[in-house]
């Protein structure tokens, strides 16, 4: 048999089952696979395990008590609200950290550390699915110690005071529940009372921890971020991506003074797993501190570099963060004037702090982090740009859930702190707050989307720019068929096609046989 | 391999065509697969947690419709292509993989992540020194990738250098730990026949794998291997089930349990299984085993026609660039001429010097009636320690043609004791050759 006779029944094969691939993928919802965001599946190497993945961290003066800090980090990014039989558990061989560092060595002074284990029915040992059942729950629950919830986990919070010699380790909460998935309305009728009496108070003063799943908080268009591919700076944004996605909390309530030394009211804050290798010992997989750091500053072949690296080794960074390569960038494709070199503004914003605000001594050692002043600015108006908008209780001191840390970014690297405010103060994705209104009180975060509501298709276009100063777009859609539409049709195409080269392939391979 | 070509092609097509429809859940160990049964990890545990399972494949399309100046995402798609030739058998995704590579190294020659791509795609095609030389490079591009140190472990392993490949697996372990790297240790383990060892790392990926079904199912599965290994069929039956719970189309656990039952003597439940396993997927390893199996039941005729469509899989997916002269050398030395063998088993071993290329070359020897050159190579292909039912019974043959009969005898007695049913055949043939040196159990 020759070549030419085996090549279109190898094509056919090939064409039928990427066409079953695509319908699938039409019909089972937009997975943002290959996107890549604000450390939402962004370093290659923790994509496959979101439960180690960080995603994005916030800490933020109390508005209702200023005396108190809220810090949320997050964990498992893109957790699809219908992600049965398993849904999102967090590992049980990592300790997730919130690390503390109030004497601005770059080294931490104060971790809360959490540990998680799992009461689950069966053991993993005994089987994936469990006694033939697939159930996360059997039957509604209604209590967080529910026999109906088959898988359940506890957590154990300690905070550990490091110093030289032997640390201080105080245990804050031992065996207290995690809020579960929210499998759906009909498992869990009333996930409100859930999620409230997984709110556990320790020491007094109004201190208070919460592990569980919530709504993902941080909101943006991934598409600002093609103009790194080719992608021209006429490319339609104003659609949230993480829309309809959950993501892993943990949250924190503590008393400022929990976490600045006696003089120092600014703290640097950042979060990161370890994991245990095949020998027991914990390896950070992940670390995350800024928001954006891998897109904006830190070029994508050095994230898995970054994700180990501890704070105090970033001053290595400053080199990528002086000369701007996305300021460049911007530069060459939307025919800005961003200034490229000499970024000692970013530098501000992404590793010293900025001046008055948060870098209380006006040099401070470089190390990416959140920079949070615990002491409430007095006489701002909330200003979803943070301190570019003039509120000095915006990121970059701290991150407040409400910041649209895009924008900020966005208009940070084009220039608005640095002489191009003008052209600069236009850039942005279209996306000024979240999907889903925040809590008023503790922990803030959104409940989490439901599994049984179905995810609502993506809106249209609003036909915001990322450049709104740029050549108006008249092209409808801008040339971006909407997801499930195309995917369907593509798919659609892929399996007519397949189908009609597998009949020409076997009256082909029909000939040799007959020869 | 020429006498049945044409015949088989077709079945092999027809088959291949079938596999097309059957789409599995991407395994998540991912892999570079061993188109046959060179080596019992038939897909040497490697895991693309870079977006790479089959399942990403059309968002992946779709991203690239729109940013086709996406390397990365290019990258990515030729990961789930692998993936994909993988899960399904199907060596033409490896062709779609290639196409998607160069795109990406078009746009980025020197980006880590395309070069990792590019260390799958070769380990997968066998091309294990393109596959260091591409995982060098994207290591020394992002020394904490965990993916490029467990990719350059692999290649490493294939090509003998297992010192090297078990410190690239330990670098890959420490940048950051996971199933993948607790499966790839377990089976440097293994390979150094430490069979305490490979179970327990083996444990730690299945437990690390409760979020993925198929990860599950492939832990599971090489724990009923280690079991069966040692004799403990009850725990091997255990395992097996498991996998099959977790993932009912993960047919390697379906072989499994069908060597299980070979080595229980239920040849009817063995048979319902391994035919599901070639139905579903048409690998040389599955369908020269079942022939293998009728061979021992004296059906012949049927053995011939699992030979032929062997055959026909691997030109397939030679056709599709894989190389496959070390599985042609021990299949014809097995069942066709000596001298394709050892034609086959020196191409391959002027290519990579590991105990599997070792074996080849002293087994093809040993078909052509040379075990005096063969003793060597076999020798070598024992040498770690390897529990390998195969290697100890080719290593014991040629012993015992030479009239070594200490040395042969040690060797086959270990390689009964480690077979347990892969191959009735072999073992017949052992305690033949175990009762000519007058040392029958």
């Amino acid at each position: 048999m020759s070549q030419s006779r085996r090549a279109p029944r190898a094509r056919a094969t090939a064409l039928l089952g990427v066409g079953t691939l695509l319908v699938g993928g039409g019909l089972a919802g937009l997975a943002p696979g290959g996107a890549t965001a604000s450390s939402h599946r962004e370093a290659p190497a923790i994509a496959g395990q979101p439960a180690y993945d960080n995603t994005d961290l916030y800490a933020f003066v109390d508005p209702n008590d200023t005396g108190m800090v809220n810090i949320i980090a997050n964990w498992s990014p893109f957790s699809e609200p219908t992600g049965g039989p398993n849904f999102y558990p967090w590992a049980t061989d990592a300790r997730y950290d919130i690390k503390i560092d109030n004497d601005y060595d770059a080294k931490p002074d104060v971790i809360y550390r959490w540990k998680f284990k799992d009461a689950r029915t069966p053991k993993p040992s005994d089987s994936f699915t469990g006694n033939g059942t697939f159930l996360y729950n059997n039957g509604p629950v209604t209590t967080l110690d529910d026999e109906n919830l088959l898988f359940r986990q506890t957590y154990t919070l300690k905070r550990i005071a490091v110093r030289k010699g032997k640390d201080g380790v105080r245990t804050l909460l031992k065996n207290a529940p995690v809020a579960p998935s929210y499998v759906g309305d009909a498992s869990m009728p009333n996930y409100n009372a859930l999620r409230d009496a997984a709110v556990k108070a320790y020491q007094g003063s109004g201190r208070q921890a919460f592990a569980g799943q919530a709504e993902d908080p941080f909101f943006l268009d991934l598409r600002v971020f093609d103009v790194l591919y080719g992608g021209d700076c006429k490319t339609q944004a104003g659609h949230d991506t993480l829309a309809g996605f959950n993501v892993n909390t943990l949250a924190l309530k503590v008393q400022s003074k929990d976490l600045v030394a006696s003089d120092r009211s600014v703290v640097g804050i950042w979060s990161t797993t370890d994991r245990k290798n095949s020998n027991g010992k914990f390896r950070q997989v992940s670390r995350l501190g800024q928001p954006l750091v891998n897109e904006v500053v830190i070029p994508y072949q050095v994230k898995d570099t970054f994700n180990t690296l501890k704070p105090r080794q970033d001053a290595a960074a400053l080199p990528f963060v002086k000369k701007s390569e996305l300021a460049a960038t911007l530069n060459a494709v939307c025919g800005t004037s961003a200034p490229v070199n000499d970024r000692t503004d970013l530098v501000q914003v992404f590793l010293e702090g900025v001046k008055g605000i948060n870098n209380p001594r006006g040099k401070e050692r470089a190390a990416e982090y959140l920079r949070l002043n615990t002491e409430w600015q007095q006489g701002q108006t909330f200003n979803r740009l943070g301190v570019v908008g003039g509120d000095a209780n915006g990121f970059p001191n701290g991150r407040r859930l409400q910041d649209d840390v895009v924008d900020i970014a966005l208009q940070v690297v084009g220039g608005v702190l640095k002489g191009n405010a003008a052209q600069a103060s236009t850039l942005g994705d279209g996306v000024d707050k979240n999907d889903t209104a925040f809590g008023a009180d503790f922990p803030y975060v959104a409940l989490p989307h439901s599994g049984s509501i179905t995810k609502k298709a993506p809106p249209a276009q609003t036909g915001s720019a990322l450049l709104t100063g740029g050549p108006s777009n008249t092209g409808g859609n801008g040339g971006f068929p909407t997801g499930q539409v195309s995917l369907v049709g593509l798919g659609a195409l892929a399996l007519v096609a397949g189908a009609a080269m597998a009949r020409t392939a076997r009256k082909n391979g029909a000939a040799p046989a007959s020869a | 391999m020429g006498r049945l070509l044409c015949p088989a092609l077709l079945t092999a097509g027809a088959l291949a065509l079938a596999a097309g429809f059957t789409l599995f859940a991407a395994v998540a160990f991912g892999g570079s697969p061993q188109v046959t049964g060179q080596d019992r990890r038939a897909s040497t545990p490697v895991r693309p947690a870079v977006a790479a399972s089959a399942g990403d494949i059309p968002s992946l399309q779709t991203r690239l419709q729109q940013t086709p100046g996406d390397h990365r995402s290019w990258s990515r798609l030729a990961l789930a292509y692998v993936e994909e030739a993988r899960v399904s058998a199907d060596p033409t995704y490896y062709r779609k993989a290639d196409e998607a590579l160069a795109r990406a190294a078009e746009l980025a020659p020197d980006d880590a992540l395309q070069l990792t791509a590019r260390a799958a795609l070769d380990n997968a095609r066998h091309d294990f020194a393109a596959a260091l030389e591409a995982a060098d490079a994207a290591v020394a591009a992002n020394p904490f990738s965990s993916l490029a140190h467990q990719l350059r472990s692999d290649a490493l392993t294939e090509l003998g250098r297992y010192a090297e490949a078990r410190r690239a697996a330990r670098q890959a372990d420490d940048v950051e730990p996971g199933p993948s790297t607790f499966a790839r240790l377990s089976y440097q383990a293994e390979l150094r026949g430490d069979l305490a060892e490979a179970d327990r790392l083996m444990r730690l990926a299945r437990d690390a794998s409760t979020g993925s079904a198929p990860a599950y199912a492939f832990a599971a599965f090489h724990l009923g291997e280690l079991a069966r290994g040692t004799g403990d069929l009850t725990a091997a039956g255990r395992h097996y089930a498991a996998a099959l719970d977790a993932d009912p189309d993960f047919s390697p656990a379906l072989a499994g349990r069908a060597r299980l039952a070979v080595a229980r003597g239920q040849t009817a439940a063995a048979l319902r299984d391994y035919r599901e396993v070639v139905r579903r997927l048409p690998l040389p390893e599955y369908v020269t085993e079942l022939g293998e199996l009728y061979l021992a039941l004296g059906r012949d005729a049927e053995a011939r026609a699992q030979f032929a469509v062997a055959e026909a899989s691997a030109a397939l997916a030679r056709a599709n660039g894989v190389g496959v002269d070390l599985e042609v050398a021990l299949f014809e030395a097995d069942h066709g001429s000596a001298e394709a063998a050892l034609a086959a088993a020196r191409e391959e071993w002027a290519a990579r010097r590991s105990i599997h290329t070792a074996d080849a070359l002293g087994w093809a020897l040993h078909a052509a009636g040379r075990d005096a050159e063969a003793l060597p190579y076999v020798r070598r292909a024992t040498r770690l320690g390897t529990r390998d039912a195969r290697m100890l019974f080719h290593h014991g043959a040629v012993a015992a043609a030479l009239g070594r009969t200490g040395e042969a005898r040690e060797q086959l007695r270990a390689a009964l004791a480690v077979d347990n049913g892969v191959a009735p055949l072999r073992e017949s043939q052992a305690r033949a050759l175990l009762a000519g040196l007058g040392g029958a159990r």
